[in-house]
């Protein structure tokens, strides 16, 4: 099992509400719903890590590779223009 | 198929309580035939997704057989919200550590011993790192009859691969293994991986512990797994099922 997690400030979406997004966790391992052996999981949770909500991602390495070079090209380009 | 007549007697399937130690609260899925016993026990562990919709319906399973059978929820304290998120929550921590495991199924173990259909013969199952936990629970608990252990990994793990939650591998406690094991695993799992198998099945050897191996050509992590069709092998599911029916027979009656 791999597993990071680090703080975030910002909002996320989780269960219909708006509400705080407080921690982003990173993890490769056996995963819930994705019918895979294992995936990328990501989960967003709030200050209240269970009644907040959780926004929940399961992604196969090369859907998260994919992601992650995306991640980098929008990046990259919003500092160009801020 | 061919099931014990207590099958059409019908089943009690319930969340119930149990005490745990210094009062906790555990909540638990409890399944047994309807008629007055002596069942044997099952106590099932459940895998890192938590006590998921497979494991009610394995411990239902179990009880169609003639089982009490009782799956504590190794994630009870950590919050009430769906499952796939509690389990979310424990695993980005690193876990259930093995300590709250022993000592959830302990209660657990005493909840079984205490009902009066029981016969008093207990044997632990568990799949992933359920099955890492059954054989845990087998060499920690006292009076576990046998050990089911489907393709449980981190079992022969070394020294520098211990976490604070898994400070110790099972594979240096089986000198305290009181019953016999049940080791079903696919060839084509990393975790375990077939060295690892083999070194498990090497060590049973070495101390004289009973045990039945079998490894599944064609089969990986999770191939019981029937709502996950890219894990799921029907007929590697069909014989392991079997043999495990077989060895509770055998082991616990």
């Amino acid at each position: 099992m791999i597993c990071e997690s680090f703080s975030v400030h910002g909002r996320m979406k989780a269960g219909g509400v708006w509400t705080e997004a407080t921690t982003v966790t990173l993890g490769f391992d056996h995963p819930t719903e994705i019918d895979a052996e294992h995936a990328l999981t990501l989960s967003i949770t709030g200050p209240s890590r269970l009644t907040s909500g959780r926004l929940a991602l399961e992604l196969e390495l090369d859907d998260a590779a994919n992601l992650f070079e995306k991640l980098g090209e929008v990046l990259r380009a919003a500092e160009r223009v801020t | 198929m061919t099931l014990p007549r207590e099958a059409r007697a019908g089943m009690i399937a319930e969340t119930v309580g149990i005490v745990g130690e210094g009062g906790r609260r555990i909540t638990a899925y409890l399944a047994r035939p309807m008629g007055p016993g002596p069942y044997p026990g099952v106590l099932l562990l459940h895998h890192r997704p938590g006590l998921d919709g497979w494991y009610l319906q394995a411990t239902r399973r179990f009880a169609e057989r003639g089982h009490i059978a009782l799956c504590p929820d190794l994630y009870s304290e950590d919050g009430d919200g769906d499952v796939d998120d509690v389990a979310a929550l424990v695993n980005a921590g690193g876990g259930v550590t093995d300590e709250r495991v022993v000592a959830d199924a302990r209660a657990a173990v005493a909840t079984l011993r205490a009902m009066p259909q029981a016969s008093g013969r207990i044997a632990t199952f568990g799949t992933c790192s359920g099955g890492r936990h059954a054989l845990l629970v087998g060499c920690r608990v006292g009076g576990i009859d046998a050990v089911v252990d489907c393709w449980g990994g981190r079992v022969a793990t070394a020294d520098d691969e211990a976490t604070p939650q898994q400070p110790v591998a099972p594979i240096t406690m089986l000198a305290d293994l009181e019953g016999p094991l049940l080791g079903l695993f696919g060839l084509d799992d990393s975790s375990p991986s077939p060295p690892e198998v083999d070194a498990l099945e090497a060590e049973l050897a070495r101390l004289g512990k009973a045990h039945e191996f079998h490894r599944y050509e064609g089969a990986g992590h999770g191939f019981f797994y029937e709502h996950r069709p890219n894990s799921y092998r029907a007929e590697q599911a069909r014989d392991g099922w079997a043999r495990v029916d077989d060895f509770l027979r055998r082991t616990i009656g």
